[in-house]
């Protein structure tokens, strides 16, 4: 990951989203983004010029836009129409992103658009998301490694985010995921939490869906 | 725990070819037919055979990792700005957006109309020093201070701007929303199904999340501990609700949503009226609020 006088950016020439610009590269605020702010921590795997990313919750973009500088290219799986609108733009601009208007919940819906990917990051505003992020690591190349971003209070607004989260935990290890660490966004981000870990390592058959 | 055994997929269908096994017939045909491809994939059941780059590039034979990006996408593209095209032209979104745009003009014309008056009591007030008047209704022609005057015509053209936005939410929501408009007036109906977002999640809801929806802060106040249960939230603005004696409020929104959260299901999955259902549930909340 690249840094200028300390300042995380990233390899784009030009602004994309209104952005400042430091030694002639994009800032990736960790303020706005909360995968820059998991660089900030030191917690999340780095992206490199040969990766494919498969990111689900993508939103309008932004964060997106600064994997896209580091990344191979980008498959960015939004739901919403709204925010879909503006990762179209981002996407007409940088010739690395693949945008999917789809469910991440669903990804039979989108499956057939995808190649393998080398890493998972997962930032989706909707309950069950350790099911959604096991729904999606057939995806993924066995062990490549996975960051989902938990937002606590999307689950359940009334039960505490350590358990929340414990709970997430526990899910994706029942289902043979690795995970390494658990981070929390303090004090970039309130009650999100990071989940780094690694993909199965042997072919995997998301939950229900055996014969 | 034994690790799910996948299914060996031997062969699968994708946008850019046939895969079956090692052999790969790749599919020569426009974006359109592709973009049909992709979206038959939503009715593959068990495994989801996702292929590396290099066999994607071998099968469609590209010349290379940069052709097959652009070609997905541009696909992909092609996919995104149509699936959003179709969403942004639904009746559905118009109503949604329409009823966001009324909410906020309620609040500008509110803010525009208390500063208008605001001021123009210190111009009366200055005009007559003694005593206060007790009206401030001056005609838009005497006032002459330029900001009042001005103030005043822009909130003539707020309200006008707002009659036309509610007659169309009123117009659309009687088509997207036949059974709960009916129940609980055109603008509440199109008010909760954009609380809910969108009619297929609306028609999903549990009638006691419809009879709180809009009422989010007292809800969460309620949770985290020692507030009240609210008793309704965008329901309360419905005649039957607003208008019972406070006693009765949280009974009658109760037996409301009750009925809308039928109605939501049959304008989802039917979407046309349904007199039968109409009489029925006025029977049942006339009832309820004719107890005691």
């Amino acid at each position: 990951m690249i840094r200028v006088n300390g300042v995380l950016v990233s390899p784009g020439r030009k602004p994309v989203y209104g952005e400042r610009m430091a030694g002639g590269y994009r800032v990736w605020d960790p303020y706005r983004s909360k995968l820059a702010a998991l660089y900030e921590i030191g917690g999340a795997p780095d992206i490199s010029r040969e990766m494919v990313v498969l990111y689900l919750g993508a939103a309008h973009g932004t964060t997106v836009s600064h994997v896209a500088d580091y990344a191979c290219c980008v498959y960015a799986v939004e739901f919403a129409p709204g925010p879909m609108v503006n990762l179209i733009k981002t996407a007409e601009m940088m010739e690395n992103i693949i945008p999917v208007l789809g469910d991440a919940a669903n990804p039979a819906s989108y499956f057939r658009l995808l190649e393998r990917a080398d890493i998972l990051y997962q930032d989706v505003a909707q309950p069950g998301q350790a099911a959604i992020a096991l729904a999606n690591m057939a995806f993924l190349k066995p062990g490549a490694p996975f960051v989902i971003m938990l937002k606590t209070r999307c689950v359940r607004v009334e039960s505490d985010p350590a358990m929340v989260c414990s709970e997430s935990v526990q899910t994706l290890g029942r289902n043979g995921c690795t995970v390494e660490r658990v981070m929390w966004l303090e004090p970039w981000h309130r009650d999100h939490a990071a989940i780094v870990g690694k993909a199965p390592l042997h072919p995997f058959t998301p939950p229900g869906e055996e014969p | 725990m034994p690790q799910p055994v996948q299914i060996v997929c031997m062969g699968y269908e994708t946008w850019f070819g046939s895969v079956d096994g090692a052999h790969c017939t790749p599919f020569t045909g426009t974006v359109i037919e592709q973009a049909v491809r992709v979206r038959e994939g939503a009715g593959v059941r068990g495994a989801l055979p996702v292929p590396t780059w290099e066999e994607i590039v071998a099968c469609a034979q590209y010349r290379d990792r940069a052709i097959y990006t652009s070609e997905v996408r541009q696909l992909a593209l092609f996919m995104a700005r149509e699936g959003v095209m179709q969403h942004l032209r639904s009746p559905e979104t118009l109503l949604a957006t329409r009823v966001r745009f009324l909410t906020d003009l309620d609040r500008i014309i509110a803010l525009v109309e208390s500063r208008t008056d605001e001021m123009q009591v210190l111009e009366q007030a200055s005009v007559h020093p003694d005593p206060l008047p007790d009206s401030v209704d001056i005609p838009v022609s005497r006032c002459t201070d330029p900001v009042v005057a001005a103030g005043l015509e822009e909130i003539e053209r707020l309200k006008k701007l707002r009659r036309i936005c509610a007659d169309e939410i009123s117009r659309l929501a009687g088509k997207v929303l036949p059974n709960c408009s009916m129940l609980c007036g055109n603008l509440v109906a199109a008010r909760l199904m954009t609380a809910a977002g969108g009619l297929s999640n609306l028609s999903r809801l549990p009638s006691a999340t419809i009879q709180v929806l809009g009422a989010g802060p007292a809800l969460f106040a309620h949770i985290r501990g020692g507030a009240p249960p609210p008793k309704h939230g965008i329901i309360y603005e419905h005649k039957r609700v607003h208008a019972a004696p406070k006693k009765a409020r949280g009974r009658i929104s109760r037996a409301l949503a009750a009925r809308v959260a039928i109605a939501a299901r049959i304008d989802y999955y039917r979407g046309v009226e349904d007199p039968g259902f109409l009489s029925r549930s006025d029977e049942i909340i006339r009832q309820r609020t004719a107890r005691r």
